[in-house]
């Protein structure tokens, strides 16, 4: 158990250079000069060659680029992420305003998504063969092809215009929570529902339920008591992957519902054009989906010691 | 969990809507009454009619032509988009399971770095950093998702690198270019060919939200995310521009997710859609 977790935190370190590595890359993306970018202002200004020059070595641009990755990291750790382009203020500040309204959001739909794909997943199992079983089962595969924006919409459309019982956007009150985090968890649902009951029916195929069966258990018992703890393993194992997910869904929520989170951000940075704020997306995105991750694997290892490092693979 | 088969009613359905989107799409130029692109501004904002059989738009332009034309953008940037990872991941993938040691970890540790970074916010950046267009997008889409691809198919080419054959090959003398293109991919052929027609439903899905977000697709080309984005500030008076859209690209990834199911059904391939990938 031990071995497991050294390991597995010092796994971590390569995963997050390479995210920085690539936030800082991707600068090189970008078309046209940044020096001239920020001496052109917009197209009012035409710099000279000269200037042009100047900021160039100020910035650090006329350097070989692996000193400016080792510079620029060495800013990151401090936090200095840059000054957004477009606000003014710094890009740690920005995203330090923007970034617990997404977590939270992140977080109710990953609980939501957990519990109810887990008990939609159970039930059906409880249920084989039976009409609530093929119901559940088409609702998987539909939930599976809707666009989220779409369903968003719709529920827009139910729950706020016709019914008018829940805000449609802003989250002034708690109950705007509601309905993003409903219509962000639902996809995430179906994938986790469906991988449960596979999971579930693997795990029923193996002798030891036919030997506890054949001593006379209930097989509602058996289902809760034996195979459910053996089968929930490797979906809790991945629930720290689905939050990637829903991480990134929530941008197109966000966008809907007018959440003022970092996908919100994020889209306000591409429309400007704000590139030091797109970089310190990427690497907070990045790192907190790691970070959350690594947590999930450790609070499982504390649960299932046996658990090596090996066969966390899966 | 019930196998589907080639005789479900399901099935057949799906096929006979994806025939009818991709004749439909392919025949545009034919079948629409009306150029999906000029607008008309008496009639804007219809409801469906004899006429106008979904209705307009904003701009008055037909709903049904545009809804016709709207296919081709989805379908031609869903097969890219999975066809081309489906290339560099396999290509990867095997290289890294292949020759293992060196090129494998240093492949496992590529893809951690990439799933480390959840792939929609991976492809906002890329687009803002190139300014939003079709082919930022695409080489957004293969960067973040030959990932997937590749680890699947190294955990193929794994089991397959054991086999008796593989070592017989090498005893007769076979390159290794030779036993991996005509030995090894022939073999998993059915496992990529699932993959990557139950992968054509998730693209078009996550790129169908990113050019909602205007990151994809750009406005006067026809594309149906882009019609439900369009209709945003009109759709709680007139909910069938948002409507048909959308359940347009609900029906498309619906079929195709359907007979995905069932070829993988019928070809006897398992594939854990969900994997977790060492180190993240």
């Amino acid at each position: 158990m031990f071995g497991f977790i050294v390991k597995r935190i010092l796994s971590v370190i390569p995963v997050l250079f390479g995210i920085s590595f690539i936030a800082f890359g991707m600068t090189f993306l970008a078309p046209g000069d940044p020096a001239e970018l920020i001496l052109d202002q917009n197209g009012n200004y035409f710099p000279n060659a000269e200037q042009v020059t100047v900021l160039r070595e100020q910035l650090g641009l006329n350097k070989p680029w692996y000193k400016q990755y080792i510079f620029w990291l060495g800013q990151v750790i401090y936090g200095d992420l840059g000054t957004s382009y477009h606000t003014g203020n710094t890009v740690f500040a920005e995203l330090q305003s923007h970034l617990p309204i997404t977590l939270v959001l992140a977080f109710i739909a990953l609980v939501l998504a957990g519990a109810g794909g887990i008990g939609l997943g159970v039930f059906s199992v409880m249920e084989r063969g039976k009409l609530a079983e093929r119901i559940i089962q088409r609702g998987f595969d539909f939930l599976l092809s809707v666009p989220i924006f779409f369903m968003a919409l719709i529920f827009i459309l139910c729950m706020s215009e016709v019914l008018q019982i829940l805000p449609s956007s802003g989250i002034k009150e708690f109950d705007g929570y509601f309905l993003p985090a409903v219509s962000l968890s639902l996809p995430t649902m179906a994938v986790i529902g469906r991988f449960t009951k596979r999971k579930l029916l693997e795990e029923l195929g193996k002798t030891y339920c036919v030997v506890a069966l054949a001593h006379g258990i209930k097989e509602r018992q058996m289902l809760f008591l034996y195979v459910l703890p053996n089968a929930i393993f490797p979906v809790l194992a991945l629930l720290g992957n689905f939050f990637g997910g829903v991480l990134g869904g929530s941008v197109v929520i966000e966008n809907i519902f007018a959440v003022p989170g970092i996908g919100s951000l994020a889209l306000e940075a591409v429309k400007f054009r704000d590139y030091p704020l797109l970089q310190g997306y990427v690497l907070v995105t990045g790192g907190t989906f790691v970070f959350i991750s690594l947590c999930m694997d450790l609070l499982l290892c504390y649960f299932n010691p046996k658990i090596k490092f090996e066969d966390h693979i899966l | 969990m019930k196998k589907k088969k080639f005789n479900d009613v399901s099935f057949i359905l799906a096929v006979f809507i994806l025939t009818m989107i991709l004749v439909s799409g392919i025949m545009a130029t034919f079948i629409t009454p009306y150029n999906p692109f000029q607008p008309d501004m008496l009639h804007r904002l219809q409801s469906p009619s004899i006429e106008h059989w979904f209705g307009t738009d904003v701009l008055g332009r037909d709903l049904f032509s545009r809804i016709l034309f709207g296919s081709r953008s989805t379908i031609f940037l869903a097969l890219l988009s999975s066809f081309l990872p489906l290339l560099l991941g396999t290509l990867i993938g095997t290289l890294a399971g292949y020759y293992g040691k060196r090129i494998d970890s240093f492949v496992v540790l590529l893809s951690n770095v990439f799933q480390g970074i959840p792939s929609t916010c991976f492809m906002i950046a890329i687009v803002g950093f190139l300014g939003p267009s079709l082919s930022s997008l695409l080489l957004g889409f293969l960067l973040t998702s030959w990932v997937g691809f590749s680890r699947i198919i190294r955990a193929e080419v794994l089991k397959m690198k054991e086999e008796a054959f593989v070592e017989g090959l090498t005893c007769i003398g076979c390159s290794d270019f030779r036993i991996v293109f005509f030995h090894i991919i022939p073999n998993i052929f059915n496992s990529l060919l699932v993959l990557g027609t139950l992968r054509i439903g998730r693209s078009i899905l996550s790129l169908a939200g990113l050019s909602f977000l205007g990151l994809g697709v750009q406005p006067p080309m026809p594309d149906w995310s882009v019609m439900v984005s369009d209709a945003i500030l009109y759709y709680r008076s007139y909910p069938h521009l948002i409507l048909i859209p959308g359940c347009s690209i609900f029906f498309l990834v619906y079929s195709i997710n359907i007979i995905g199911e069932t070829l993988g059904d019928f070809l006897d391939v398992r594939i854990d859609e969900v994997r977790k990938c060492r180190g993240l």
